[in-house]
């Protein structure tokens, strides 16, 4: 492994596969530090895995939490048609144990049936209407593409920040 | 031009779903405040335009390894039984009332968020 042939003491990490920082003797045996984005960029992407949370749940435990916390999402989705990923990934996070990135990409596999059942039951009740979903569908699709290209440049804690308070301040003109 | 409109306000949701921070809630509210659409047929198309967006990028997430789905079952099986009941509720329920509800759904997300937030910043001394 690079690691243990390069790399040496000072190694922190800020957040399972976030940035992290490495420490290592160059060349010419002066120190540098090599900023990295995720622990794939040095172990293999099965090893990507040690950086989970050893957290010690008990498997029943860990059902009983998901099957709670899995009627709580569906409902929300259902209902609202949205927020279900949202809820996921904290609940994979923090009850499936998995690191950041592995539970976006496993909130989608979980949203994925679900929004094709609650689709199924919108439409057959006459809630689509054709001339607003072509064009949105049509949108969302290139800014999904877009999207996944700007998150390799906008910081994620601006993201986080400017998302939260449009949330709050959309949400207060729907409730109000 | 209100077609124009409607991609622009799906671009939008779709970049911050591109972004990993919960498009669809926002693309609702685009089209629920902004361009008029009832509450329950932007939730329908929410709906709708997440599946070819959200295949696709399981599809690449897949390929790369980064799907676990080992245990997900017991979450996915609950999720789906609660979501068709939920969904069935909701086609059924005022258009007006709905729109409210989700408002207050929205601002207890961002306030929950922006809480656990602060914790953490106060936790580990700094932002990340």
């Amino acid at each position: 492994m690079r690691f243990e042939r390069e790399y040496f003491g000072a190694r922190f990490k800020t957040r399972e596969d976030e940035v992290s920082f490495d420490a290592y003797a160059n060349e010419s045996g002066t120190l540098s530090f090599a900023r990295t984005k995720s622990p794939k960029d040095f172990y293999g992407k099965d090893d990507a895995v040690k950086f989970e949370r050893e957290d010690g749940k008990s498997k029943a435990k860990r059902i009983a939490l998901f099957v709670f916390f899995g009627t709580l999402v569906g409902a929300v989705n259902g209902l609202f048609g949205a927020g279900g990923g949202m809820l996921a990934v904290p609940v994979l996070c923090f009850v499936g144990g998995l690191a950041n990135k592995r539970a976006h990409a496993t909130a989608i596999a979980v949203m994925l049936p679900l929004c094709l059942a609650s689709a199924v039951v919108y439409a057959s009740s006459n809630a689509v209407d054709y001339s607003v979903l072509i064009p949105t569908c049509i949108g969302v699709f290139s800014g999904g593409i877009l999207g996944a290209k700007l998150l390799k440049v906008i910081p994620a804690i601006w993201l986080f920040f400017i998302f939260n308070l449009t949330m709050l301040i959309v949400g207060f003109k729907m409730l109000l | 031009m209100r077609f124009l409109f409607l991609a622009l306000a799906g671009v939008a949701g779709g970049v911050l779903a591109g972004l990993g921070i919960g498009g669809g809630t926002l693309t609702i509210p685009i089209l629920v405040l902004a361009l008029g659409v009832g509450q329950l047929t932007a939730q329908a198309v929410n709906l709708i335009s997440f599946l070819p967006t959200g295949a696709a990028a399981l599809f690449l997430h897949i390929k790369n390894g980064y799907v676990k789905f080992d245990g997900v079952l017991f979450f996915l099986f609950p999720a789906l039984v609660a979501c068709i009941a939920a969904s069935a509720f909701a086609v059924g329920v005022n258009g007006e009332i709905l729109k409210r509800v989700y408002g207050g759904f929205l601002v207890a997300v961002a306030i929950a968020t922006l809480t656990a937030k602060i914790f953490e910043i106060k936790k580990i001394g700094y932002l990340h």
